[in-house]
């Protein structure tokens, strides 16, 4: 494994190398000047003579080119020229003069240091050469007695032999070494190793620590998530259960009441007397409030614990104002305000959760009912840029600027809401909700002149693009019910224009009865509305009404293009104005109603109409 | 028809005993699960259960039996379950139909009805 290390200072070799070459160099020229001296003083001649300079000239040119190869980094080479160029100085010498033991041991001696220095194993071959030269020429020469030839000299060589092998022992070379400094160069950098060494013990086994230290946070981390999402499927769990828990009771309340109202043959036939006929209405009205504030406390709790899924769909907005529309005129209770749709012709397809935005519409619309006494309430889709903007207009009692700022903060409207009827966490689901589908809801308002609640939704472009049928996510077989009761229906829808309540409620049940869909109002002008809106199978007619003629709704829904396909049945008294109409589609069920009569009539303009959902 | 109604809530049986006591309808009641097995058979021709029996979802193994075991008449279930969740588990496991509790005497009629034909 390659590690990036303290850096050892090679630079210490360089230093080495040229402290060596300077070491020799001057200990050469320093011996080589003692030669001299020692050979001058023997000779007794002049220091400069003409051949005398000759060895002087040599040896300073060695040197020099020694110096020179030197700096071209030939450590060896140089050193070599030296030697050869000392060793030629002092041949020249020996050759003008006769060898004398000075001369053996001024010779040997630098070469002796050399081949300490150099380290190099050559010098004492050519070490043991030269004396082994010098001793012929000597004898050749015989300027020694015989004493001197016989056993000084081989002394002399043999010492002196004996002493490069000896300083070939690394005995000296230890000791120069020191003189250089080498050894402890040498230490140095092996001190340096080791500490390296321990540094990447010492870093291995910090990581090894902060390793097994991640290792330990992960584990821990993998039981908290575990932990989490148990307590998450706990709540999970905690919230249905509380929906189950609070919704039994009410089932009690609610059933019991409504069935002792509504279906007396339960009871062994035994009517609720009238005196006590509103106090049961008040308690299944209480349960039905219940049962709303239970929905809309379990929506907050899942927002808030963050369990709330929005299920989104491409969705049809026009058919869910429809619906809306249907159930907001069960809760008008005979209040003169008319409903209306403004819906273009050709909406694209939203991407919504379908459930939620009814629940966020009808909401808007309770709560416009609530706080209108008179006029109108429009749902209007106007197709922006990229959404589709929803809003609801009132022409109710409006809402002050002081309470404007607050009118989204849960439970505010609490004290002003329970005169009105509502749970005070309408609005602020709503808000949210809308918040979920990218958009937000806005109010505008003016006290007096009314209300206008806005929302928007992204238009979905991949299912306009491919222009399919929306995908209904609940499919016929299977249905849902809630006690709000707003469903798509398959059973054909038949519109009841009846301003008398208690005909209107018999041709309701009876209607019903027979397996038709109802939708009811005693208003003429809302009749037309939802004539035009709802598209029923069949419309029902009086031919009084309070606000409108009933002829002339009749006559207008004629005339309209759109609605004059409707079948419609007049139900009057008046035998001599049936004449007066010529229009196909028109049926007559004379007054007083019986259910009879209005069954086949619902069915004869059924089987000829082909007008459907 | 022969309807049969699972519930461990005593009123909301006596409720409906009192309806289908108005109807031409035959109905049998349990509270338990064990009693509901041997009730069943293949002269029953609706059931009507409530999910949550004792402190289990007891109604969701029931269906799943039952369809095994080839049972293809409708089944509704009535429950104080009503979290979309719970209803797409209600479908998945094999109920026909959904009727959230509180419900009124009327939207069960409705339904008595439609099975009816």
């Amino acid at each position: 494994m390659d590690l990036p290390l303290s850096k050892i200072d090679i630079h210490e070799d360089l230093l080495d190398d040229r402290r060596q070459y300077l070491g020799w160099m001057l200990l050469g020229t320093w011996l080589t000047a003692q030669c001299a001296f020692v050979w001058q003083w023997n000779n007794h001649s002049a220091l400069f003579s003409d051949l005398d300079i000759v060895p002087w000239v040599i040896l300073a040119a060695t040197l020099m080119i020694s110096f020179l190869l030197r700096q071209k980094n030939h450590i060896q080479v140089g050193g070599w020229v030296f030697i050869v160029g000392y060793i030629a100085t002092v041949g020249f010498h020996l050759c003008l003069n006769a060898p004398q033991i000075g001369h053996f041991v001024l010779l040997l001696l630098p070469i002796g240091f050399a081949a300490v220095l150099l380290r190099d194993e050559d010098i004492s071959t050519v070490a043991i050469l030269v004396v082994i030269a010098m001793l012929g020429a000597t004898l050749i020469n015989g300027g020694l007695s015989l004493m001197m030839s016989t056993a000084v000299l081989p002394a002399i060589v043999i010492g002196i032999t004996a002493m490069f092998f000896y300083v070939k022992a690394n005995t000296v070379m230890d000791t120069v070494r020191w003189a250089l400094d080498v050894k402890v160069k040498d230490e140095r950098r092996a001190e340096a190793f080791f500490k390296q060494g321990e540094e990447l013990k010492e870093a291995n086994l910090h990581n090894l620590k902060v390793n097994s230290a991640l290792e330990q946070m992960n584990a821990d981390l993998a039981e908290a998530n575990r932990k989490t999402e148990e307590i998450s499927k706990a709540k999970s769990v905690f919230l249905s259960n509380i929906s189950h828990e609070l919704r039994t009771p009410l089932n009690v309340i609610i059933g019991y009441s409504s069935s002792l109202l509504n279906m007396p043959q339960m009871f062994q036939n035994v009517p609720v007397p009238e005196a006590h006929r509103p106090y049961l209405e008040l308690i299944e009205a209480n349960g039905h409030y219940l049962v709303g504030l239970i929905n809309d406390i379990l929506d907050l709790s899942k927002i808030a614990a963050g369990k709330f899924e929005l299920h989104q769909a491409s969705t049809d907005l026009s058919e869910i104002c429809r619906g809306v529309m249907q159930t907001s005129l069960g809760l008008l209770k005979g209040k003169p305000i008319q409903i209306r749709l403004d819906i273009p012709e050709h909406l694209p397809p939203v991407w919504a959760d379908a459930t939620r935005v009814r629940q966020v519409l009808l909401n808007l619309l309770s709560n416009a009912v609530k706080f209108t006494n008179s006029g109108s309430i429009t749902i209007r889709v106007e197709p922006m840029a990229e959404t589709l903007k929803v809003s609801v207009i009132d022409t109710g009692i409006g809402i002050p600027p002081a309470a404007l700022a607050s009118i989204f903060d849960r439970f505010e409207q609490a004290k002003q809401d329970k005169s009105y009827g509502g749970t005070g966490l309408g609005l602020d689901i709503s808000k949210q909700l809308c918040q979920m589908h990218g958009g937000d809801l806005t109010v505008e308002s003016e006290v007096g002149k009314g209300s206008i609640f806005s929302f928007t939704l992204t238009i979905d472009h991949a299912a306009v693009a491919n222009a399919q049928p929306q995908a209904e996510m609940i499919s016929d077989e299977v249905k849902v019910f809630s006690t709000e009761a707003d469903s798509y229906d398959a059973p054909p829808m038949v519109l009841v224009v009846e301003d008398d309540d208690g005909t209107r409620q018999l041709l309701r049940e009876v209607l019903e009865s027979g397996g038709y869909y109802v939708t009811e109002t005693n208003s003429g002008a809302q009749a037309i509305e939802l004539a035009y809106a709802l598209m029923p199978a069949l419309v029902i007619l009086d031919a009084q009404l309070p606000d409108m003629n009933g002829w002339d709704v009749l006559a207008e829904l004629k005339a309209n293009p759109d609605t004059s396909i409707l079948p419609i049945a007049m139900c009057t008294v008046d035998e001599d104005r049936r004449t007066e109409t010529d229009a196909s589609g028109v049926y007559y069920v004379p007054k007083p109603v019986t259910a009879q009569q209005l069954l086949r009539c619902a069915e004869q303009a059924l089987s000829v109409s082909t007008v459907t959902e | 028809m022969n309807i049969l109604y699972v519930d461990d809530e005593p009123n909301d049986i006596h409720l409906v005993e009192l309806f289908i006591n108005t109807t031409p309808h035959q109905l049998v009641t349990t509270d338990n699960m064990e009693d509901a097995r041997n009730a069943l058979s293949e002269q029953t021709d609706l059931v009507l259960m409530d999910i949550l029996i004792g402190n289990t979802r007891a109604g969701f193994d029931f269906v799943q039996q039952a369809r095994q075991v080839g049972y293809t008449q409708p089944m509704v279930a009535v429950t104080g379950l009503s979290t979309p969740d719970d209803i797409q588990n209600c479908l998945s496991v094999g109920f026909n139909r959904v009727l959230t509790k509180p419900f009124s005497i009327l939207q069960l009629a409705e339904i008595i009805n439609a099975y009816a034909q």
